[in-house]
């Protein structure tokens, strides 16, 4: 007994210390108050280095892309704008062999070096002379660039161009660097640490352990004195996040002001609204468009259109909104890309009467489509494939709470019922991506990664298509998302191609575009489901200003460099 | 006598070297029959990420694939792998923290892993035993009884489920405990006291999520050997002769279930390393479960290979030790 007596005593010291020492500990190396916590999926491994020309030489989701580098000019999403942020703009040359590059006064480096065309030039020179470095494949139609005074820059074409300037704005594109900081240096070796950047934050410090880059505002910053616009938080911290359930304690508690996107299901978002008023809710349509089912077209029988349209009429989008769980709610949709307003030009009223009413739960005309098709149901109520196989598709996604998941089980059940088997492999994310780029599917639930790249020029998503990215079955897939459904349509590459050669200002292009888009109807290589909203929550115990349903201003959020936008409107909470 | 106890260390030595060499082996073919290709995914992740072009992203993946041995068919890259593990004890570089070699990325977690690890087993099986015995002594008590339960309840408890309790409790709710981390960023990182405590101070709700599980384990498997041992003659005569209890705990109970309990700690160390592994993601503490867990996200094959090799050395070890003591332990193994 004195032994377990001790045990409680000693257990009481330790509580004592416990919360004397809680009151001395700090979890973030700046104060609290001053600070927006903002956390990624990222486990960081680069650190010190802030190079874009070289694999694994800069750290995605560290910050440095998100608040210290900047680009040209930025789309918002959320409303279709186009903001010209370090230039006031550009002209094509009537051929369209040039493009005049005008740079906006008074931007600066995080140095005070002036932002100028010699910076831009200087960048994409040094892509066209390094074939080696990452970038140069965009200015492959690029003869030169030249400074033609302080503030412009003109660059020539081999070929005439019509969406170079879209290299110059976000992801993928050429990442101007200070000429002053690199000119002379070994472009594979140079570091960049601390980055000179022309964003609002600096680099204050990072520890490797904790998974955490913290950074400070810029006292300088350019755009305080050109747009009257600066940060609210005196710093910037950038972390991993924990698992979903410890990171939603930390978040009620104040732990972080913008959690990971995705990580909280929608009960988790109520069960955090019970217990803290500062939850802000910023409903989001997912970046990478809507819920969507790819059919893997180079494989039996999902590489025949109509097979693909029988399935898509076994697909209930009211039941799948109902049941959403990453939101109090979604809606139904027909487009393969969000509902941005960014994006509304290519939503034409004619497609929308065409295949609108078609795009609907149907599963009479599926079993009609599949007797045409010679996939008869047996005595046993299964159908088989006119060759006597029975037919089973494999429905690959990963596990719950992913929101394919939902749909893979949802179609199952509904193919079920008119005799298909649908076997629903759910594996890990990663896996997932593998057998998709071997081809291993049927049917994948995803959603389609191409949408950010055409606000205003839906000529990417259709190359998306094209054929020459689609490799033979069992043949690794090197494009990414691009070519993942492995369709192979003449009509479709005629249209890419066609559009590739047109001005998005053409006339002609709003025309081809459309027949594009009835051509991708018909052939459906893949079906939108429902949209893919996301509740992104934020917390305002600390800083409010945060977008919200009511005045979603800016998006995407704090994992794109327009993220600045959203910080420039943050004020310390009351 | 010495002959003997040699050629019983040298035959359990060969044979864990042969379990080592087979588990090595199937664990590499296991993640190496995974379809796919892991390089080729990450330079897709990095496309996605970076907007990476096509033609530079063929010519990385090439280039890696040469890094990583992977241009070679899969008993070409096993021999490969072996060779360069036994001749130059080299795991190869991470594939995520390229061109970072695994070892230094385990080098720099493992220290975190074994303070931790090391001394929640220790204060766990010299708790778990001292509280076993005095139940076992003690069967008869109110106390003992009800410690009884609330044992058999929480040793069964997986340790990832006590940690996101004590979280909830400790972190959450009173906020005594930080959420995770190894240290508070502020404090100057050295041999100082105030450095000490504070990683004490982190330690201690991913260490009580061990401790808590495997003491009550460990106390519940002494107490039933304690109450078999008091049957026994000796402990009768002993108690006939009048000897005192504290002599007849320590020569004639503890003694003799310390064999047992050594052989217990022994197997269950793989499973502890396994639940540990979950504990350092949830705590976000910087070990090598954290950097295993990683690895599994991203398919780090090289990090993944690396810390089953070293951990699959570690418990082999600590069981090829624990035997080898056997004999000091119990004089029937010495004949």
């Amino acid at each position: 007994m004195r032994f377990l007596r001790g045990v409680l005593v000693f257990s009481l010291v330790l509580l004592f210390l416990a919360v004397s020492f809680s009151v001395m500990a700090q979890e973030y190396p700046v104060p609290r108050e001053q600070a927006v916590v903002i956390e990624t999926d990222t486990n960081y491994t680069v650190f010190d280095k802030a190079n874009p020309f070289v694999p694994r030489g800069n750290q995605w989701g560290s910050g440095w892309h998100q608040l210290a580098n900047e680009w040209d000019w930025y789309i918002n999403y959320a409303t279709g704008e186009t903001i010209y942020w370090r230039i006031t703009g550009w002209e094509y040359s009537e051929d369209h062999k040039s493009l005049t590059w005008n740079i906006r006064e008074g931007v600066k480096w995080n140095d005070g070096t002036p932002y100028t065309a010699e910076d831009v030039v200087f960048t994409i020179n040094l892509l066209v002379e390094n074939k080696d470095l990452i970038g140069a494949p965009v200015v492959e139609n690029v003869v030169s660039a030249e400074v033609v005074d302080t503030y412009t820059a003109l660059i020539k074409f081999k070929q005439p161009e019509y969406r170079f300037h879209h290299e110059l704005r976000m992801w993928g594109g050429i990442m101007v660097v200070a000429k002053h900081v690199w000119e002379g240096k070994d472009i594979k070796d140079f570091d960049n640490w601390p980055p000179v950047e022309t964003g609002p934050y600096k680099f204050n410090r990072y520890y490797k352990e904790l998974n955490m880059f913290v950074w400070e505002r810029d006292e300088d910053y350019w755009a305080k004195e050109v747009f009257n616009k600066f940060p609210g938080p005196k710093y910037a911290i950038f972390r991993m996040a924990p698992p979903p359930d410890i990171d939603l304690a930390d978040f009620i508690r104040g732990g972080v002001d913008a959690p990971l996107p995705h990580i909280f299901t929608w009960d988790m978002i109520k069960a955090a609204q019970r217990q803290s008023e500062n939850v802000v809710l910023a409903p989001y349509m997912d970046a990478v468009s809507q819920g969507i089912c790819s059919f893997n077209c180079a494989k039996y029988p999902t590489d025949s259109k109509d097979f693909r349209w029988a399935i898509q009429y076994v697909t209930d989008r009211d039941k799948l909104a109902r049941v959403y769980p990453m939101a109090e709610r979604s809606y139904p949709t027909m487009w393969p890309w969000p509902d941005w307003k960014a994006l509304d030009k290519w939503e034409f009223p004619e497609i929308e009467e065409k295949y609108g009413p078609e795009l609907t739960y149907n599963p009479q005309k599926a079993e009609e489509v599949l007797d045409e098709l010679g996939f008869k149901k047996g005595e046993d109520g299964k159908r088989r494939t006119p060759e006597g196989e029975p037919l089973s598709l494999v429905l690959l996604t990963r596990p719950a709470p992913d929101l394919g998941y939902f749909h893979a089980t949802h179609l199952s059940d509904e193919l079920a019922k008119i005799g298909v088997e649908g076997v629903v492999k759910a594996v890990d994310p990663g896996m997932a991506g593998e057998l998709v780029n071997i081809g291993s599917y049927d049917l994948f639930f995803d959603v389609l990664d191409v949408a950010v790249a055409f606000p205003n020029d839906i000529y990417f998503f259709f190359e998306s298509f094209h054929s020459k990215h689609a490799r033979p079955l069992g043949e690794y897939q090197t494009s990414g998302d691009r070519g993942r459904s492995r369709l192979k349509s003449e009509k479709i590459d005629a249209v890419a191609e066609e559009l590739a050669a047109l001005d998005p200002e053409d006339p002609e292009y709003m025309s081809v575009a459309k027949t594009g888009l009835d051509t991708w109807f018909e052939e459906l290589p893949a079906v939108p489901f429902i949209e893919k909203m996301f509740v992104q929550t934020f917390s305002d115990m600390y800083w409010t200003g945060w977008p919200t349903e009511d005045n979603m201003y800016h998006v995407p959020y704090q994992w794109w460099p327009s993220f600045i936008f959203v910080l420039f409107n943050l004020e310390p909470s009351e | 006598m010495r002959s003997r106890l040699a050629s019983y260390a040298i035959r359990r030595f060969f044979l864990y070297l042969l379990i080592f060499f087979i588990s090595l082996t199937v664990f590499f073919f296991f993640l190496n029959l995974v379809p796919g290709d892991p390089v080729t995914r990450y330079v897709q992740e990095l496309e996605a990420r970076y907007g990476l072009t096509t033609p530079i992203s063929e010519e990385i993946i090439r280039e890696y694939k040469e890094a990583f041995g992977l241009d070679k068919d899969l008993f070409g890259r096993y021999t490969s792998y072996l060779k360069r593990l036994i001749f130059e004890f080299d795991f190869g570089p991470s594939f995520v923290a390229f061109p970072t070699p695994v070892s230094e990325l385990i080098i720099d977690a493992l220290p975190w892993s074994i303070g931790l690890l090391g001394v929640s087993i220790i204060i766990s099986w010299v708790l778990g035993i001292l509280f076993g015995t005095i139940l076992g002594w003690r069967r008869e008590s109110k106390v003992a009884s009800f410690s009884l339960v609330l044992g058999l309840i929480l040793s069964q408890i997986p340790p990832y489920l006590l940690a996101l309790v004590l979280v909830m409790v400790f972190s959450f709710a009173l906020g005594i405990f930080p959420m995770g981390g190894a240290y508070s960023p502020l404090i100057e990182q050295g041999f100082n006291l105030r450095y000490i405590i504070d990683l004490i101070y982190h330690a201690f709700l991913p260490a009580m999520s061990l401790i808590l599980v495997y003491t009550f384990g460990t106390m519940i498997s002494q107490r039933a050997l304690v109450i078999n041992i008091l049957g026994e003659d000796y402990i009768k005569l002993a108690e006939a002769k009048g000897l005192e209890n504290n002599r007849i705990i320590k020569r004639y109970i503890l003694r003799n279930t310390l064999l047992p309990q050594t052989t217990g700690l022994a197997l269950s160390l793989g499973f502890i390393v396994n639940g540990f592994f979950l504990i350092e993601w949830i705590f976000n503490y910087p070990g090598i479960g954290r950097l295993f867990m990683t690895a599994i996200r991203q398919m780090d094959y090289n990090v993944l290979m690396g810390i089953t090799v070293i951990t699959m050395f570690g418990v082999l070890a600590a069981n090829f030790i624990i035997e080898l003591l056997y004999p000091l332990i119990d004089p029937r193994i010495r004949r």
